[in-house]
Formats: C-alpha cells, sequence, structure tokens
C-alpha cells in the first residue's frame, strides 16, 4: 500500500460518545418498570391489608354492640331481680297497694335512677296491680303495653324461677313504636326459717327501659360506635348491625351505626400520595428519557463537529499534496520544453521548436485552469451566462481529440436524438461539464478501454450519458465524490484533486440539470447527465 | 556533455514529460527510452538492462514505492542506479526512496542540466571507485 495514501485517508471510526450514552438509556425503562412494579406491589399489599382492617374492625364492632345490649339487658335484669326480693315489697305493692310508698321506692326512684320508664306490678291473679309510666301513675292494664302473648310468656317464666334465687326473663318488645329491653322476675318473700317456701303462682314486677337516645348515647361513649340507630327493620343500606333479639328469635329490631372503615380511611389517605409517586416516576424516566436524549443528541453533534473537523483537516492535506503534484506535473513539463529549447534549440527544427512552445502555453494554461477551477468552487460563478447554439458532438470530439490524453482510447460516440440540431446554452459551462465528465472517463479506465458517450432527448430534456469500463466509484464514497477535494478511494496514483465532479455539479445545476452516478467497483461508472432544453422551455412559454 | 551512450531509462506516466526526457538525454548523448509505469519499466529492463533508471514516483498501476522495492530486491537489478524525479517533496517519500538505495533525489520541476549533472555524477563515483581499485 502506498504510505501515503495511507496516512492520507484513514477509515472513519465511529465515535467513543454514541456508546458512552447507550448503556444508561437502557437502564431507564427497567427502572421505572420496576418502580412501578414495587409501587404497584405495596398498593395491592396496602389494599389487602385496608381490606382486612376494615373487616376486622366491622366484626370488633358487631361484638361490640351485641355486649352493649347484653349489658342493657343485664343491668334491667338485676333490677327487677332486686327489686322484687322483699316482703315488704310484696306487703305494700301487692297486698295494700300503697301508691306513695310504689312512687318514692319504684315508679319515680326507679325511672329517676335508671331509666325505667314502665314499671307493672301483676297480682297472682294476673291483674294489673300498679302502674307507673315514665315515673307516673297510670291508670290502665298492663295489656295497654304488652301483648298477650308477651305477657304470658314473662308471667310464666318467670314464676318458673326458683324461690330463694328468682332469676328475672329479659325479652324485648315494640311499645307505642319505640323498642323496648323487658325485664320480668317474680316477687319472691324472704326465707322463713320454719318452714319450706311453698312453689306456686307469684305476684310478677316488669319492667321496661325504652332504647333512646339516651341508651344509643350511652352506648357510643361507652363503646365508640358512630351514629348509632335503632331500627324495627334492617336498613336496606350496608350498614353494619345486631339484631335485638332474645336468643332463639326472630330480631325484634336492630341495633345499626355507622362502620368505621380505617382501611377505607387508609386507603383513601393512601390514594393521592401513591397517585403522584407513580406520575412522578413516570416524570423522573420521562425526564431522564429526554435529558439522556438530549445528551446524546449534543454529544452526536459534538461528535458529527469533530468528524467534519477531521474530514476538512484531511480534506485540506490531501489538498496540498495533490495540488502541489497537479502544479508541479505541467511545472516540469514547462521546464522540460524550456531546457529543450534552451540547450538543443539549435539542433531542432521549426516545428519543433514551435510544439515546444505550444507545449509551454498549453501546460500555462492548464495551470492557470486549475486554479480557476479552485477559483470557480471557493467562489462560485459570477460571470452571466451567455447562451449560445452549440453544435454538441462537436464540443465532445474536441475536448476528446485536443484537451485530454486520449492514447489509446477508443471514443464511442452515439447521438440518438431525431434531429441532430444545435443545444443552446452557456458555452462554458456546458463544456465544463463534458470536458470533466470525458477527463474522468478517460483518467481512470485501462489504455485499450472504450469510452461510450450517448446523447438523446427525453421529455424536453437533454440527456447525456458517459460510460466508462474504469476502475469505478467505491460504493461508500458515491456519496461524497460530488464534494470538492473528495476522490474515491481507489484512485491510487491516478493524478487529480477531485475538483472535477464538484465543477460538473455546479455547473449542471446552473443549467437546473441534473447528474446521476451508477458505479461498480472495477468495472465502470455511468455518468447520467439531464438538462432542461432551453429552447423548447421559451417555446412552452 | 560529450559522453559514451550510456543507456537511460525513464519511466515516467506523464507522455509530455517522459518524452521530452527522452529527447533531452539523447541530444545529450545518451541512449535514453522511456516507460509510461513501473510495470513497463520493469518489464523493458528484463529484456535489456540498462546503465542509469529515472524513475516517477506517482503512477498509476505499479507506483514509484512499487517499482523500486522490485529494483530492490531483484538480484539482476538491484545494482543499476536509480534517480528518482517527483512532484512528492515529502520527506516520507525521499526518505523511503533514500531506504531503496536510490542515488538521487529530484522533486518537479527540475532542470535539465540538474538531471543530467546527476548522471554524470553517478558515472564519475562509478569511475573512481574503479580507479582505485
Amino acid at each position: 500500500m502506498n504510505p501515503i495514501e495511507s496516512k492520507a485517508g484513514p477509515e472513519a471510526e465511529t465515535s467513543p460518545f454514541l456508546t458512552a450514552a447507550d448503556p444508561l438509556r437502557g437502564l431507564i425503562v427497567p427502572m421505572v418498570l420496576l418502580l412501578s412494579i414495587a409501587v404497584v406491589v405495596i398498593i395491592a399489599i396496602s389494599w389487602f391489608a385496608a381490606e382486612r382492617l376494615d373487616h376486622e374492625t366491622e366484626n370488633r364492632d358487631v361484638a361490640l354492640a351485641r355486649t352493649a345490649l347484653a349489658t342493657e339487658a343485664e343491668r334491667l335484669g338485676f333490677l327487677a331481680k332486686d327489686l322484687s326480693y322483699w316482703d315488704e315489697a310484696i306487703e305494700r305493692l301487692v297486698i295494700a297497694g300503697d301508691l306513695d310508698w310504689a312512687d318514692a321506692n319504684v315508679g319515680s326512684y326507679a325511672y329517676e335512677n335508671s331509666r325505667v320508664n314502665l314499671v307493672i306490678v301483676m297480682s297472682v291473679l294476673g291483674k294489673t296491680r300498679l302502674l307507673f309510666k315514665d315515673g307516673q301513675i297510670y291508670d290502665g292494664k298492663v295489656q295497654d303495653f304488652l301483648a298477650p302473648a308477651m305477657l304470658d310468656f314473662l308471667t310464666r317464666t318467670a314464676n318458673a324461677a326458683p324461690m330463694g334465687e328468682p332469676e328475672p326473663v329479659v325479652r324485648y318488645a315494640v311499645i307505642g313504636g319505640q323498642v323496648h329491653t323487658i325485664a320480668a322476675s317474680a316477687f319472691t318473700p324472704e326465707l322463713d326459717s320454719d318452714g319450706p317456701l311453698k312453689r306456686s303462682p307469684r305476684p310478677i314486677l316488669i319492667i321496661a327501659s325504652v332504647m333512646d337516645e339516651g341508651f344509643l348515647a350511652g352506648i357510643a361513649d361507652a363503646f365508640l360506635l358512630e351514629d348509632l340507630a335503632v331500627s324495627l327493620a334492617l336498613p336496606d343500606a350496608a350498614r353494619v348491625y345486631a339484631p335485638i333479639s332474645a336468643r332463639d328469635e326472630w330480631a325484634t329490631a336492630y341495633l345499626t351505626w355507622n362502620p368505621s372503615r380505617p382501611g377505607t380511611r387508609l386507603r383513601q389517605d393512601l390514594l393521592i400520595p401513591v397517585v403522584v409517586s407513580l406520575l412522578a416516576i413516570a416524570l423522573l424516566g420521562l425526564l431522564y428519557t429526554r435529558r439522556l436524549a438530549r445528551a446524546r443528541r449534543e454529544a452526536e453533534a459534538i461528535s458529527m463537529a469533530l468528524e467534519r473537523e477531521r474530514e476538512l483537516r484531511d480534506l485540506k492535506s490531501r489538498f496540498i499534496s495533490t495540488v502541489s503534484h497537479e502544479m508541479r506535473t505541467p511545472l516540469a513539463t514547462i521546464q522540460a520544453a524550456t531546457d529543450l529549447l534552451d540547450h538543443f534549440g539549435n539542433r531542432m527544427t521549426a516545428e519543433e521548436r514551435q510544439k515546444e512552445m505550444d507545449t509551454i502555453r498549453g501546460r500555462v494554461a492548464a495551470i492557470d485552469d486549475l486554479l480557476g477551477e479552485a477559483l470557480l468552487l471557493e467562489k462560485g460563478e459570477t460571470r452571466q451566462p451567455a447562451p449560445e447554439d452549440i453544435d454538441l458532438p462537436a464540443m465532445i470530439r474536441a475536448h476528446w481529440q485536443n484537451n485530454l490524453p486520449s492514447e489509446g482510447r477508443a471514443l464511442e460516440l452515439v447521438d440518438e436524438r431525431p434531429v441532430a440540431a444545435t443545444v443552446r446554452f452557456d458555452r462554458r459551462t456546458l463544456s465544463q461539464i463534458i470536458g470533466n465528465l470525458l477527463q474522468n472517463a478517460l483518467k481512470y479506465s485501462a489504455a485499450d478501454s472504450t469510452v461510450a458517450v450517448r446523447i438523446l432527448e427525453e421529455d424536453d430534456r437533454l440527456v447525456i450519458t458517459v460510460t466508462d469500463h474504469g476502475i469505478g466509484i467505491p460504493q461508500k464514497d458515491l456519496a461524497h465524490v460530488r464534494e470538492p477535494f473528495s476522490r474515491g478511494g481507489n484512485v491510487a496514483d491516478v493524478g487529480g484533486v477531485g475538483f472535477g465532479l464538484s465543477i460538473v455539479d455546479r455547473a449542471i445545476a446552473l443549467l437546473g440539470g441534473s447528474l446521476n452516478l451508477v458505479s461498480t467497483e472495477g468495472e465502470g461508472t455511468i455518468v447520467t447527465v439531464s438538462l432542461p432544453l432551453p429552447v423548447n422551455r421559451e417555446l412552452s412559454r | 556533455m560529450n559522453v559514451p551512450s550510456r543507456k537511460v531509462l525513464v519511466i515516467e506516466d506523464e507522455a509530455d514529460i517522459r518524452e521530452r526526457l527522452v529527447r533531452g538525454l539523447g541530444f545529450a548523448g545518451y541512449d535514453a527510452s522511456g516507460a509510461s509505469d513501473g510495470a513497463e519499466g520493469i518489464a523493458r529492463l528484463m529484456e535489456a538492462p540498462v546503465d542509469v533508471i529515472i524513475c516517477d514516483m506517482m503512477m498509476p498501476s505499479l507506483n514509484g514505492f512499487g517499482t523500486l522495492t522490485v529494483l530492490s530486491d531483484h538480484p539482476d537489478l538491484a545494482g543499476i542506479p536509480v534517480i528518482v524525479l517527483t512532484a512528492l517533496g515529502e520527506r516520507t517519500t525521499r526518505d523511503f526512496a533514500l531506504g531503496k538505495g536510490v542515488r538521487g533525489y529530484l522533486t518537479k520541476p527540475f532542470q535539465f542540466s540538474e538531471l543530467v549533472e546527476t548522471i554524470e555524477g553517478l558515472f564519475e563515483s562509478t569511475h573512481a571507485e574503479a580507479e582505485v581499485r
């Protein structure tokens, strides 16, 4: 390999910036996913725990309500038992019917001290002996308050209790639209040490306590149940409740309250932080992705700028090296011709001397052209185009014969136009196109090969195709060969500065045409130039 | 410049320069011929050896770097003195050429008299070496 080539054209390396940014980028999605899964798992556990907490709390509340009801029943039972266990009470209440004593010891006493709003004393025969309602003597019968079945049950059961140890019966009943706890107990005389107590029907004490607001407030205070109510029918809404019933019987009513649902409250409290954290995770992921993308773009931009800088440097160094060679070659020819004339002019014929002079002028013109092309590429065409009628085949032949070292190569010129008319273009611009394309076709092909030029008209366009069987252009260079100073990587020592195709490209652009390159390395290149025909364009206007 | 007819081979791809060198050397009394690249030059040398080779560096097909390598490695051709004539003035090229044992290094554009003096110098030193023996 040529040592200069190896220095001038190192392959483009991939940028280190790009590979550095990639692994982090790959971590974002898994990290966001992992965090989200963790949050979702925590939510699921919390939800399950909250549900369980609600359930446990509900069970606890029901147990508390049942305890409250049992406590009330027990309280009233004790009271009934306490009041029915005296000889004096039997004497005064049942036998004497002493109203004042009854009021002071049972009626208003029980009402004010024990929330008992119904006191009934019944004789052995089942007659109403005394009746206090809300602490006041009431002129009526027990049947005004209690259903016969309930009354029958209470008296029978109370009477069945042992003589020495009266056992109160507790039931619930709706009296005057309100639910009451009712306790019934048989009066029991004090033990007579002489004889056994006869077990026979005894007078009965019935007391009732309404489940009113006072009762509910007491439960709420003692058992921390909120919004308590006593309902005769079970409400449709899914409130928690405890049935108010004696054992083995249908519920008389229901004690209901608002479930406290601490789990639900916890869940509600959790909801906002959970949503916020999920959003935050998503946002962080998004921000991070954007930031990485920006960093990546910046790195790419820097890398591209560096790459461009490097390419420019390479280009400059290649340019200096190739231009110096391109300039030195015609200068060397001029020097050689001058030396020939100087040293051996006297041995040469006039014709030979003239030929040397022409060569010198030709090489000076070539250097001038090279500099002109460099300036043209640097500054662009400043001259006004001057269209004129041109005999295209003649121009091609002239270039082939006069301006190029065609040596042994053959030109195959085919004019396929229906009428071989002249074309109207700016001569210098068209000449730049033809000259450079022919020069490239010749320079990069073998000395015995053929260069084919085809001229045709297609849809009001002039199409010129130059086909050679030269070294071709490597695929990777095809996109760049139109850039100034850029040449195929396979040009080796074929002279040139990389101006040709860029000049052609600019010239074609000036004429409003297009350039197409098809090339296979080692097989050859087909260049197609398509130019809008100015004459036809004018006619179509 | 009345020198016995020494054989000189000019390996140079630029026809303009090659032809003028062959012609000028002919006028100067040398038996000069040309070759358009390294491959052609080596083929000619195999047919008929010469007294001195003038070689360009940048040429299509086999370039000067390849040509010098082939010449220096070839048992029959290694002894022929070579003068490099190139547009490449870089130190790396010069070092390469000198490393291959070239006897003269001229950069383009060059003066014809300079080339002739270099060739003459070669033969004089060869004479001197012969006389010392």
